[in-house]
């Protein structure tokens, strides 16, 4: 029966598509696309017919079908492709495609509901093409061609990308450096056996330019990866960079945007000259597993005095010495993420762990409260433990947690730039980022003494966090329509936000003064430092207030987050 | 004034095929605001990202049944002066090219039909649709595949005068301020017995 049907059919091909001509104007339809589907039209076809096809449910033709000028309706089972040109394609949910789907100047319904094997393509607008014979001939048009969108958008799905000067932000602005730009080329490679990416760069920091040396550093990178879905990525670095002591408290923006505007700076740095290589395993959408090894140069910087906004007039805090030396570097990093979003989640786990291990010596010293800072060689096992745990207890609220745990795991104390501290709005923001407090500090372990900048001290921190976030049913789109923010109509626009944070950090060696515990010893739960606080989050901006609870003295602190606290 | 459409974003079922069939999702005037249209007449493409999740309500908490995703972009063709449009989903396995359409509103007029949306319980139990959405204009992350874009088929150029174009192409579109708006949507909870 369907052999009949299709016989019938097939000699109104000719005169119908005879009517078409190059001469028309070329849609667009990419070229290789209009070819693809001539050479399917043309090859081997179980089924190849004009008008109207059907395949009924049971039905199972064993074998590639192709269907011009007409539609085509499919229930039942085609062991091979599916091509429609100039013709629509529906899918019933009986239908079963074992190979592709390439629709050509139509549409396809029923794609969600039916099984199919292959990939799926649609191109809604006409192929113009001459019919000769049997044969299906593609029109030809290169020079439209070479300005399809098409080319391009096909080009960037491919991953290949190449820049012969790419110049972008190469970290936060901040009081050391001002703005850091990177100019230099890159690219980006797919190959058949996984991809390599390599980029070179001068980093030009903007905050020196009334020196009389030009304060430029370098990165050059390398990386090649085996394998598309998963496998092994081995790569390689050589860089001069300034970098964060500590980034994990607040991100890049919200650091930056309090430096530029409120002359603020929530970070301290540090220079790192080297080279250092990596291998790192991927596979798992939500695993991230990395290795690495290098030997840098660690130097302290000092503050310059970029612009910002307001208090132009004021200091920048001084930016901390830190100790300066060279040292070999093996770390090991694993990553979990299974949130569902990760700006706005709503459920998941995020971890991080993270195991360093440096040897090197320290020739020179930092500033440090220690009356005996070390000088010399060195040896120290840090680690870094956040873990995160997002739950949704209804369709409008939800409970966050976060335990931190980060420090000296084992060799000797840690060089200043491994230090740590717990204070401020990213950690436990009753307590002033870094504020100068009389006797001993249990947020930046400083034993007392009054330092320039206040630099992190502590070998270990603890950190506990909760939050409850529940939505606000107000419209705020109607009124902001322009406004410049993140969220739309996220959680509903406005959200509450309970929480309470609890958390310390100590020094390592002999037990002393409510300071320094032994290795095996945490502080007293009564030691913690502790606060509680309110906001609101209206599309992603959030206005908190925070009041701590074990120091009643500390005032209330107001404090805004571009994110999520966590 | 002409008032600006407002963004609206839709999950819907019919409660009793819900269970088999899954949603349908509709959007109108997402591309609305002035200054995406303003970023997509001076060629810059608009991503926009679709995530549906299906949540079931538990006892302690909600937990995360299911999820389709699928992208849409969205490019203005000065030579053709058409806005083009075209879907990518089932992790790169559809690629639906809509065409070109002659203005924003109805290329908007496209992407905003209704869809279906194969994302359905398999189980018993209380359940809502959550519909997740990312405009993306132009974003750091975004600045290689913008500049690609902009540079188009050709071999990577050799030419100092394009690469230095390409560059402040990259600062004066940050300066523009291209930025990613997320919308969400939740449907009624339904139950499946």
């Amino acid at each position: 029966m369907l052999t009949r049907r299709l016989a019938l059919l097939a000699g109104l091909i000719p005169a119908v598509a005879g009517a078409q001509r190059t001469s028309e104007r070329v849609g667009p339809v990419p070229l290789d696309v209009r070819r693809e589907a001539a050479a399917r039209w043309n090859g081997p076809n179980a089924v190849r017919a004009s008008r109207r096809l059907e395949i009924a449910s049971g039905e199972e033709i064993n074998g590639n079908v192709a269907l011009q000028r007409g539609a085509l309706d499919i229930a039942g089972h085609v062991a091979g492709s599916v091509l429609a040109v100039n013709a629509s394609v529906t899918l019933r949910p009986s239908a079963r495609i074992d190979g592709d789907i390439l629709v050509v100047g139509g549409s396809l319904t029923g794609r969600d509901s039916a099984r199919v094997t292959g990939s799926v393509r649609v191109f809604a607008d006409t192929m113009i093409y001459r019919q000769e014979g049997d044969r299906l001939v593609a029109a030809e048009d290169e020079a439209r061609e070479a300005d399809s969108w098409w080319r391009r958008l096909e080009r960037r799905a491919d991953g290949n990308r190449s820049q012969a000067v790419r110049i972008v932000q190469a970290g936060a602005y901040n009081r050391v450096e001002g703005l850091p730009i990177s100019l230099g080329p890159m690219a980006h490679r797919l190959t058949p056996w996984g991809s390599f990416d390599a980029d070179a760069a001068a980093i030009t920091r903007t905050g020196n330019f009334n020196s009389e040396h030009a304060d430029v550093g370098h990165r050059l990178a390398g990386e090649v990866r085996f394998g598309r879905e998963r496998g092994i990525g081995i790569g390689g670095r050589i860089f001069n960079v300034v970098d964060p002591i500590e980034d994990w408290q607040l991100s890049d923006v919200e650091t930056a945007l309090a430096a530029v505007v409120v002359r603020r700076d929530y970070r301290d740095y540090y220079q790192r000259h080297g080279t250092n290589g990596y291998v790192t395993l991927y596979g798992a959408r939500d695993l991230s597993l990395t290795g690495s090894y290098g030997v840098e140069r660690w130097t302290a910087r000092s503050a310059h005095n970029p612009f910002s906004l307001f208090h132009g007039g004021e200091p920048w805090r001084p930016n901390p010495r830190v100790d300066q030396g060279v040292f070999h570097i093996a770390d090991i990093a694993l990553g979990v993420d299974t949130r569902t979003d990760p700006d706005d989640p709503w459920s998941g786990w995020w971890v991080r762990a993270d195991a360093e291990h440096g040897s090197g010596t320290i020739e020179s010293p930092g500033l440090t409260s220690d009356p005996n800072p070390r000088v010399g060689p060195v040896n120290y096992t840090r680690g870094f433990f956040d873990v995160r745990r997002y739950n949704r207890l209804g369709p409008d609220a939800q409970l966050n947690l976060r335990v931190l745990f980060a420090g000296l795991l084992g060799g000797d104390e840690l060089p200043l730039e491994r230090r740590l501290s717990v204070d401020g709005p990213g950690a436990l923001p009753g307590y002033d980022f870094h504020g100068s407090r009389t006797g001993i500090d249990v947020g930046t372990c400083n034993a007392g003494v009054s330092l320039p900048g206040t630099p992190a001290e502590c070998d270990r921190i603890a950190l506990a966090q909760i939050e409850y976030r529940g939505d606000l049913r107000i419209d705020f789109s109607r009124i902001w329509g322009d406004w410049p923010r993140y969220y739309h109509g996220a959680h509903g626009d406005a959200v509450w936000v309970l929480f309470a944070d609890a958390g310390r950090g100590w020094r390592a060696g002999p037990r002393d003064n409510g300071l320094t515990y032994s290795r095996t010893s945490l502080p007293a739960l009564s030691t913690f430092r502790s606060d509680i606080g309110f906001g609101l989050d209206i599309q992603g901006i959030g206005v908190y207030a925070a009041k701590s609870l074990a120091t009643p003295s500390e005032p209330v602190n107001f404090f805004v987050r571009l994110r999520h606290r966590f | 004034m002409a008032q600006r459409p407002r963004v609206q974003l839709d999950v819907a079922f019919a409660a009793a095929s819900a269970p088999t069939i899954g949603a349908t999702v509709s959007t109108e005037a997402l591309l609305g605001d002035s200054k995406t249209r303003e970023l997509l007449h001076n060629g810059f493409p608009a991503r926009i990202h679709y995530r549906l999740e299906l949540w079931r309500i538990g006892g302690w908490s909600n937990e995360r049944h299911g999820i389709t995703e699928w992208d849409v972009l969205v490019a203005f063709d000065p030579a053709g002066e058409v806005f083009n449009a075209v879907r990518r989903g089932d992790e790169g396995r559809l690629l639906e090219n809509y065409g070109g359409f002659p203005t924003v509103a109805a290329a908007e007029a496209q992407i905003g039909r209704p869809l279906r949306v194969d994302l359905h319980p398999d189980g018993s139990g209380r359940f809502y649709y959550n519909l997740v959405l990312d405009v993306q204009t132009l974003t750091v992350s975004d600045l290689d595949a913008l500049q690609q874009w902009l540079r188009g088929p050709e071999a990577p150029s050799k030419n100092p005068l394009k690469a230095i174009r390409n560059g402040i192409g990259t600062l004066v579109s940050r300066l523009l301020g291209g930025d990613k708006r997320h919308y969400e949507r939740r449907s009624d909870v339904f139950t499946v017995p």
